[in-house]
């Protein structure tokens, strides 16, 4: 992949002003106008599909550190595991999740008003663990991504265990946020 | 490219059709020899085999409705086994399966015409009438389509256009140009619109940013089978039901159909109108009195599913650092109904922007669209986005993201394949669209064939790069990492090899229901509309039935007995039963929105 650090102009950082970034992007996309025919005579210096998934990756926190890292040649770690705090989270998000599908479905095979009217009550509740969990996800991901200006200092001196640790740790994170996020969007057609 | 033939902005709409092209600078809007910008978008195919497009084609409807086309923009792209039943029962003409699982309408004579010639008919026609009016050839247009149009759909209109000897430029959504022709004058820096476009037969609701001349869209969500011809069916319902009417032939269909969106439109205006059908059928003519009131009531159903869709669009602008909008803008024509604004304005505590034209807005955007692409319009960069993610299916039947809904297009992104198996030649991989986990509950786009180079297992990679065009179209190229050679891969509609086994369990299936009693099944699902019914009201009226005034309640009571009574009767009556379910249903909804408001006031206490 080609380093998209280098396509808005960015030094290969964890820590970037996303200001710039927006601004990078922007003043790039305005240059190179996607929205016109390539024309034979001036084509692109920069294929629009990369300017705007250079903007999408590096204002993404995850992808970020992600990309960084490729950056860096850090090979990726395939065997992952839910490190010990984040394992109570995953029990409680397990059962909301399951709580909210079962909800969901008869919702769906309900066919008068009355009959959805009586799930409310439980949509309600169901609505509000998973934003508990949202919650919880949030506290989790925050020490993280506060850790980020760590993590580059850590591999100015060459180490990039926690790195990799924390790029595991946020994609879990970002996956059961996702999870909750589609359930809650769900509910909201209730 | 500036050339000779002027490109042209087309808005191909459900119910109506128009075209125009920047003259000097400004969009303009062109008319036939009548004067009429409007076209609707409706085809009569004639006997002796001619073809009319337009408003005589729509006046033919209640004569010939089974050969006079209208919505078949609803069926474009799609697959028939996607039509729901209840779309079919809308219909005035047939549509048939073609044997692949595409929709075709069949015409009396026994000619099959696909929705994409339906549509090339309209755009020929618009073709006609730009070349009329401008006195040259046109050979090249912007087309419109909903945000929410799957590639398919893009597919097809893209080919619709080609048949009627068109090269389309450009693919533009139909938010989008509203925003366009909204935003060319009105817009300023650092603005936030919402544009809630709600047509003949489609909704989208797109975000949209101005950030330095450059125009963004930033989130989009819509729903392509929903729109006024639901309003028109919620009415036609209605009228069926209070008059009693029973089962439709197609002429009646289309008279009844006319009369319910007269109504709908002379109540946007009026309180009362009475539904007056002469001579309807043997059995005389036949009267209804309409109220608003009523009438909302009616519609209420369907705008509540165009609030879901605002929710998500917000939802994902709000994700992407747009958290709040400074105009609303209204476009398409089913926002002309008041009770549109008046929602809208209780839902999202803002006053909708009525300033655009709901007709013609996004066919002035398409204009100007045309307009930046041959250099005639000033510099405005406009910058949209997918609105369905795009995967592949991977083991256990899971949908794998590969690019996610509301990226910026063009996009790309890309997959490495490895051959499972000592030299595979090549792997079939499911391309798919839509939001929902299972592989199988989204959008099949197709397969496509990876080739490999045989060798030993997992010793032959190849990098497949998916990427979406400006016109939000895939393309899908392989990459052999031995060659480094890159070749587009053709995208195989997969819906003709259904494999037999679920051929035969559908076949064997619709035999059964054929020697099916019929007041037998409908026995059974009375009942069990009947079983979901009594222990739902049971609990409603545990929990919220104080509130109700003793007359209710015993309006309810007595509903409840009709029902129970019919169940434990031993001569099965299943029109009965299900004539007092429909009675219980409604008698208790004033209930279910007590039991909602109840759930909803106290939360998880």
């Amino acid at each position: 992949m080609p380093n998209l650090f280098a396509i808005l102009g960015q030094p290969v950082s964890l820590t970037l002003n996303l200001a710039d970034v927006e601004a990078a992007w922007n003043e790039r996309t305005r240059e190179e106008r996607p929205d016109l025919p390539a024309s034979a005579e001036s084509p692109a210096a920069t294929d629009p599909a990369e300017l705007h998934r250079a903007r999408a990756v590096l204002t993404d926190p995850v992808e970020r550190l992600s990309h960084w890292l490729e950056c860096n040649e850090v090979p990726a770690k395939r065997d992952a595991t839910i490190a010990p705090d984040l394992m109570d989270l995953f029990a409680e998000l397990s059962g909301a999740l399951q709580e909210t599908d079962g909800i969901i479905e008869r919702h769906r095979k309900s066919t008068s008003a009355i009959a959805r009217a009586t799930l409310a009550r439980d949509a309600v509740a169901a609505q509000v663990r998973l934003q508990n969990c949202m919650q919880r996800v949030q506290q989790l991901k925050n020490p993280i991504l506060e850790s980020f200006e760590k993590l580059e200092a850590d591999a100015a001196s060459g180490s990039f265990e926690a790195a990799l640790g924390a790029l595991a740790q946020l994609r879990f994170l970002r996956k059961w946020e996702q999870q909750c996020q589609d359930r809650l969007l769900a509910l909201l057609s209730f | 490219m500036p050339s000779d033939s002027p490109l042209i902005g087309i808005d191909l709409g459900t119910t109506n059709s128009l075209v125009g092209v920047v003259d000097s600078g400004f969009p303009i809007l062109l008319a036939d020899e009548q004067g009429e910008r409007l076209l609707p978008s409706a085809v009569l195919y004639r006997e002796d085999g001619t073809i009319q497009v337009g408003r005589e084609a729509l006046r033919s409807r209640a004569l010939a409705p089974e050969r006079t086309i209208t919505s078949i923009k609803r069926f474009l792209g799609r697959r028939f086994s996607q039509i729901r039943p209840e779309e079919h029962a809308g219909l005035s003409y047939q549509l048939v399966d073609d044997g692949s699982d595409r929709p075709v309408v069949l015409l009396p004579c026994g000619r099959k015409v696909s929705p994409e010639e339906v549509s090339a008919e309209i755009l020929g026609n618009l073709k006609a009438v730009a070349e009329a009016a401008l006195e040259t050839d046109v050979a090249s247009a912007v087309v419109t389509v909903p945000a929410y149009f799957s590639n398919s759909q893009r597919e097809a209109t893209k080919k619709a256009a080609e048949m009627a000897g068109l090269t389309v430029e450009r693919i533009i959504n139909e938010p989008t140009a509203a925003a366009l022709s909204y935003g060319l004058d009105k817009l300023e820096e650092n603005r936030s619109v919402a544009v809630y476009d709600l047509g003949g037969g489609t909704f989208d609701l797109s975000i949209l940013q101005m950030r330095e001349g450059l125009f963004e869209v930033i989130s989009t969500a819509g729903d392509t089978q929903l729109g006024g011809d639901d309003f028109d069916q919620a009415i036609l319902e209605e009228l069926r039901c209070v008059l009693s009417l029973g089962s439709l032939s197609p002429e009646e269909q289309a008279t009844l159909l006319a009369a319910a969106r007269e109504a709908k439109e002379s109540l946007s205006s009026e309180t009362v109108h009475t539904v007056r059908l002469p001579f309807f059928r043997e059995g005389g003519s036949f009267e209804h009195t309409l109220d608003r009131k009523r009438c909302e009531e009616l519609l209420a159903p369907v705008l509540e599913r165009t609030r879901t869709i605002c929710k998500h669009a917000f939802g994902e602008a709000a994700r992407k650092g747009v958290e709040t909008v400074d105009h609303l803008i209204l476009v398409g024509g089913s926002t002309r109904l008041p009770l549109v604004a008046e929602k809208l304005r209780a839902w999202f505590d803002m006053e909708p922007d009525r300033t655009q034209h709901p007709d013609e807005s996004v066919a002035l955007g398409a204009a100007i669209q045309a307009g930046i692409l041959d250099g005639q319009v000033r510099s405005i960069v406009l910058v949209d986005v997918t609105p369905l993610s795009l995967g592949i299916e991977t083991f256990g039947g899971l949908m794998n993201v590969i690019i996610p809904r509301n990226s910026t297009i063009p996009a790309k992104a890309g997959e490495l394949f490895t051959n499972a198996i000592a030299n595979q030649e090549s792997m079939a991989i499911r391309v798919l669209q839509g939001e929902r986990e299972m592989a199988r509950d989204n959008w099949l786009l197709g397969e496509v064939e990876v080739p490999f180079t045989p060798g030993a297992k997992g010793s032959a990679r190849v990098g497949v790069q998916f990427s979406i065009d400006a016109d939000g179209i895939l393309e899908v190229l392989a990459r052999d990492t031995a060659t480094g050679e890159d070749h587009v891969l053709e995208i195989r509609d997969a819906a003709v090899d259904v494999d037999d086994e679920a051929v035969e369990k559908m076949v064997s299936e619709s035999i059964d229901y054929a020697f099916d009693d019929m007041n037998e099944r409908v026995w059974t699902e009375a009942k069990l509309k009947s079983e979901e019914l009594l222990p739902a009201v049971e609990v409603a009226l545990e929990q919220v039935g104080g509130q109700l005034d003793p007359e209710e309640k015993e309006q309810i009571q007595q509903a409840m007995d009709a029902v129970r009574g019919l169940l434990d009767l031993p001569n099965r009556d299943a029109a009965a039963l299900k004539q007092a379910n429909a009675i219980l249903d409604e008698s208790t909804q004033h209930l279910a929105a007590l039991l909602v408001e109840a759930a909803f006031s106290f939360p998880d206490e």
